[in-house]
């Protein structure tokens, strides 16, 4: 099925008004991919028939999870964690807001990295947009067929540690992060430009750019911006390129687009 | 000036040393943008772009997502990402769910190429090991774009020039020089 130009616009605006998220400001072609991957997932034919389903509560939930595109791999990008270990090593406490947790992936790796720098006085604020997220991110699991690329993007590490001192496999061959490391963590279910401001000595928000209009990743970067402490660290996907000029924010290791305010 | 707004070439396993080939013997003044989607692995992020740059009269770039298409340039789908041709010009990348086993999916990029340039777009899918591409040649030669299949008896693995040819019957079937002479006489 193609969904018109218009028929994307009456869609966006009607979960945008229905979520409080501004999907209106995501790209129109992204966005047109993943309605006509759900209008095929739930059989759907018409517009109005798939708006009627945000009446339900459970059925609005799966589909913004769906919309949210999930994390491909823990440490994806070996060598951006790398970056991120050389910039963060010598403190003694970190606050970190993950804005957008789309499951588990970056906030599993960035545990163990902490973990292996052994930073025990750290508070990491992740938002998640949907209960499943938040249930799937909580279960700890990973299935198996990550395994391959999870366990060699920790090789690429180069920490010296061992993938097993942080994971342990269950029977069916899927992985689980060890529960204790999720301890100092905190999930905020709302969309994060509509979180209180605090402040944060790092903010991780790699690829969420991609899915977004130019005007909303204007007003993200506004608002992760306003999250920084004074020489906090902002990380942004490798291939990303939103508009800085304006910011003050100065790259501290442009390959891996990590910025310092 | 070209009928044609861009090529958009899909490949696989072989299709490196290929594309190699092609780009070193087009014409100096060739202007038409070439979108690549290559397999390859996700991890090495760098050295694939710089061969090809080095060898190429074009200038080869791993685009950043919201680029602009120019002419005279190569384009070539960064490491695990998606890589869409976008209708105000410009490419998009995704990091979204992988298709048929790959990201970057040569069927994404080829299938977009079709919605933006429709009949003004050149698709050709090369030497490969499995049928990503076959279904976003379809898409290009829906919209009465050109396409061309490398001959599978010229391919280093025919699965993926086969796949294409078990879809559609393209409007040519070269060898790798013989793709490359028909570029160089596009206007």
């Amino acid at each position: 099925m193609f969904l018109t130009i218009n028929d994307i616009r009456e869609i966006n605006s009607k979960l945008t008004e229905a979520t409080k998220i501004e999907y209106t400001g995501y790209s129109i072609n992204f966005f047109r991919r993943r309605i006509t991957y759900l209008f095929e997932k739930y059989g759907i034919h018409k517009v109005a028939d798939f708006c009627l389903l945000f009446a339900n509560k459970d059925k609005l939930d799966e589909i913004v999870f769906e919309l949210n595109i999930p994390s491909t791999e823990l440490f994806r990008d070996p060598a951006f964690w790398r970056a991120l270990r050389k910039n963060i090593n010598g403190r003694q406490s970190l606050t970190i807001w993950l804005p957008n947790l789309t499951n588990g992936f970056e906030l599993y790796s960035l545990l163990v990295l902490l973990k292996q720098m052994k930073i025990d006085n750290i508070r990491v604020v992740g938002n998640v947009l949907s209960e499943l997220t938040q249930k799937e991110i909580l279960a700890l699991n990973i299935p198996q067929k990550y395994d391959e690329v999870n366990r060699s993007n920790f090789e690429r590490l180069e920490s010296g540690e061992k993938f097993d001192d942080y994971f342990y496999t269950n029977d069916n061959g899927s992985v689980s992060l060890m529960s204790n490391l999720l301890d100092n963590v905190t999930f905020v279910k709302q969309w994060f430009m509509h979180s209180a401001v605090e402040k944060y000595d790092l903010i991780i928000f790699r690829n969420q750019m991609l899915e977004y209009g130019m005007s909303l990743q204007d007003k993200v970067v506004e608002r992760l911006k306003q999250s920084l402490n004074a020489n906090g660290l902002l990380a942004f996907g490798i291939k990303e390129t939103p508009n800085l000029h304006s910011t003050m924010l100065k790259p501290v290791e442009k390959d891996e687009s990590i910025y310092r305010l | 000036m070209s009928d044609y707004k861009a090529i958009v070439i899909g490949g696989s396993a072989g299709s490196f040393a290929v594309v190699l080939k092609m780009l070193s013997k087009l014409r100096q003044d060739f202007e038409l943008p070439i979108i690549i989607c290559m397999h390859r692995l996700k991890h090495i992020r760098s050295g694939l772009a710089e061969n090809l740059d080095l060898k190429s009269n074009m200038k080869v770039v791993e685009p950043y997502d919201k680029e602009r298409i120019e002419k005279g340039k190569v384009y070539l789908a960064p490491a695990n990402y998606h890589m869409f041709v976008e209708f105000d010009g410009t490419i998009s990348l995704s990091v979204e769910e992988m298709n048929n086993q790959s990201r970057p999916s040569i069927d994404y990029t080829l299938s977009s190429a079709a919605m933006a340039y429709r009949e003004k777009c050149i698709g050709i899918i090369l030497t490969g090991a499995n049928k990503d591409g076959a279904k976003g040649l379809k898409d290009i030669a829906d919209k009465n774009g050109f396409t061309i299949v490398q001959d599978p008896q010229t391919a280093e693995v025919d699965t993926m020039p086969k796949a294409a040819l078990k879809l559609i019957k393209p409007n040519l079937v070269l060898s790798p020089d013989g793709i490359t002479d028909f570029l160089n006489k596009l206007k």
